[in-house]
């Protein structure tokens, strides 16, 4: 009998302590519904006069991962029309567009109020011309639209028929990679993503993004949402050390029989260790229903802030299911977690 | 006791899983049985399915024969049923290739293969004097199994012929860029069409009965009305960091079918497609989608000390239809 397991981890979270003071960006005073029909009017360039909007939905709430009082909004609809229709879904906090997603019908075509470009830089160029002018009317920050725009000016459009299946059939980007100030511009063969980026740092939670692919447009911008709660004040290396003194002394156990705890020693295997560092939300680990997964310690984080939490993976030779140990280390402690 | 809350039912939501007899993670176990609590309770206040929380003791083939029966009886009215199953796989090794025949870990080795949930979902057992299997289409509307392996596609033809592809039907020694390609298109086959009940192997085909569904449910959803996701190679524990963020993955199914049920979001029901956007968006960080994400796109995972050593390209698969939505 052959059996493939599946690749897990244990986890461990160190705690942090840290004071810092809690800050809320507001935008947005319309209503989102309002605001997202203009969005995808005077942004994306659907023609809604030609559409009935059906199927709404839309509900709001105050989650404990932004602290109990960040809005979190979520809305779909429907754009019915003879063309076919369009699905639209979106996310927004505290006003700013956290996900929005545009579904090209299965059969038909959008109806455009200009015409759609035929590859994706140019569409992303126009959208973001678009939004340039619409986060100016409703307060969502505009530099770093400039800025985008600028660095899309050495991106290169991928070639015709280039295998990627895109929203309208249009023409994707190459990849690249390129950075300039604070910001990082990412391209896949169908999207670009604006990473703010602080001491070579990238932080994706504040970010900026566009995406064609599959049959819809995903579009994101939570450059102003988020501000940085601090950077690591542990090297890499010392992280490293930090973990890997939490991982040996970890009383590793596996579910035996029965369900009953085993404890097991692991043996360490002779390959690097994964090192992440990821700027999270600060109290994005707090969840409706608490789990322990995370021990945040004294530690008082502002949750529409980043801070850096390392993850590091120490593999061993496979346990069961087990294949290694994820070790999270907050980074932005005065001491070094214990 | 494993019991229907009511007997006059017609929509059935189950919730199974069961680990593999030892080696699981510590806590992972609690992990899958919360989920599946979780589930059960979301159904039980937002929707017309009457869920069914089978996950551990319950989850062994006597019990899934039970409930598949249950539903394909014409005596009890079940027109539409749907399944999260959360837990280890395990094969049969050997033939048919690659994997031999898939299934799910069952209680005290009550293992549940493919071909007996194709047969009980497929068909209903008349007992004598009958004696007879009447085939009737499978309730399992909408099927989500959290278990390695799967939801892949491992096979090119209704023959089980299939591509040999490195990370993907076997192990490869490093991980390699691009990425493999699988090839195959084919998400189950009969390997013995001519018994009765055909023997199925692959899940999707045994638990939708058909063949033909769209091997890309989220990007080319097709009309049909079955949709079953899976993994194809590893799929990671309940457990396990996403990486991303400081959330693990039992975060993915609790906020996938609260957003399918409409529980934050309103009363209306979302459809698979864009409940796996709006949950990749809040586990994964703003800009994601499912289809721009790990999770679509797909990621290499090292396995380590068994005969499965190596790296495979694991994915989310969607099948079939990405535009429905539980009732």
């Amino acid at each position: 009998m052959r059996i493939l397991n599946k690749a897990g981890f244990v986890a461990i979270f160190l705690a942090a302590t840290l004071l810092v003071q809690f800050s809320c960006v507001a935008a947005l005073d319309s209503t989102v519904k309002d605001v997202m029909l203009i969005f995808l009017s005077d942004v994306i360039g659907l023609d809604l006069t030609k559409y009935d909007v059906s199927k709404v939905s839309y509900s709001y709430m105050f989650p404990p991962y932004f602290g109990g009082y960040v809005k979190e909004e979520h809305i779909t609809l429907d754009l019915s029309s003879s063309s076919g229709d369009v699905s639209v879904m979106s996310t927004f906090v505290n006003g700013f567009i956290w996900v929005l997603v545009v579904y090209g019908p299965t059969n038909g075509t959008v109806i455009y109020t200009r015409q759609m470009a035929t590859n994706a830089l140019d569409e992303a160029r126009i959208i973001l011309r678009n939004y340039l002018s619409f986060a100016e009317k409703y307060g969502l920050g505009t530099s770093h639209v400039n800025q985008a725009l600028t660095l899309l000016d050495k991106v290169s459009t991928a070639p015709p028929n280039f295998g990627m299946r895109t929203f309208n059939n249009i023409t994707g980007f190459v990849p690249s990679n390129i950075t300039a100030d604070n910001m990082k511009l990412e391209t896949t063969w169908t999207g670009a993503k604006w990473i703010y980026i602080e001491d070579a740092v990238e932080m994706p939670f504040k970010c900026l993004s566009i995406d064609f692919g599959g049959n819809q447009i995903v579009f994101s911008d939570t450059w102003n949402l988020f501000h940085v709660g601090g950077l690591s004040k542990f090297s890499r290396e010392e992280v490293l050390e930090i973990a890997w003194k939490a991982a040996k002394s970890y009383n590793l156990t596996v579910i035996g029989e029965g369900g009953t705890s085993i404890p097991v020693i692991p043996e360490w295997l002779d390959v690097p260790p994964e090192v992440t560092l990821n700027m999270v939300p600060g109290l994005f680990h707090r969840r409706e229903i608490p789990d322990n997964f995370v021990n945040e310690g004294s530690a008082v984080r502002d949750p529409l802030a980043l801070y850096p939490l390392w993850q590091v993976i120490f593999y061993f030779k496979k346990i069961g299911g087990m294949v290694g140990i994820a070790i999270g280390v907050w980074g932005d402690t005065e001491k070094s977690p214990t | 006791m494993l019991e229907l809350r009511s007997a006059a039912a017609l929509k059935v939501s189950m919730q199974w899983g069961h680990l593999a007899p030892s080696g699981a993670p510590p806590n992972e176990l609690d992990a899958e049985s919360w989920i599946c609590d979780q589930i059960y309770w979301m159904f039980y206040g937002s929707s017309t399915l009457s869920p069914v929380n089978a996950y551990g003791t319950y989850t062994q083939l006597g019990y899934v024969v039970y409930v598949l029966q249950y539903c394909q009886s014409p005596n009890n009215n079940v027109d539409w049923a749907t399944v999260w199953w959360v837990g280890d796989f395990l094969a049969t090794g050997g033939n048919p290739p690659p994997f031999g025949h898939l299934g799910f870990y069952g209680e005290q080795g009550q293992n549940i293969f493919d071909r007996d949930i194709y047969k009980y979902a497929n068909y209903y057992w008349w007992p004598p004097p009958n004696s007879w299997w009447q085939p009737i289409p499978s309730k399992q509307y909408f099927v989500f199994i959290w278990t390695c392996a799967n939801g892949g596609p491992y096979w090119y033809d209704s023959s089980g012929n299939w591509y040999n592809i490195a990370g993907i039907t076997y192990p490869a020694s490093s991980p390699f860029y691009p990425p493999p390609t699988n090839t195959n298109t084919k998400y189950g086959f009969f390997d013995n069409p001519y018994s009765y009940p055909p023997s199925a192997v692959g899940m999707p085909l045994a638990w939708t009965g058909t063949a033909g569904m769209s091997i890309n449910g989220y990007n080319s959803p097709d009309y049909g009305s079955y949709c079953y996701i899976g993994w194809e190679a590893v799929s990671p524990y309940m457990v396990n960091p996403t990486g991303y963020d400081s959330l693990q993955y039992k975060w993915f199914p609790y906020y996938f079918y609260r957003y399918a049920l409409g529980l934050d979001n309103g009363p209306t029901h979302h459809t698979m497609k864009q409940s796996l956007d709006y949950v990749t968006s809040k586990i994964l960080g703003p800009g994601y989608t499912f289809g721009n994400s790990k999770l679509y796109n797909g990621y290499w995972v090292q396995v380590t000390g068994d005969g499965m050593t190596g790296w495979w390209y694991c994915r989310m698969r969607v099948f079939g239809n990405g535009n429905i939505v539980l009732p």
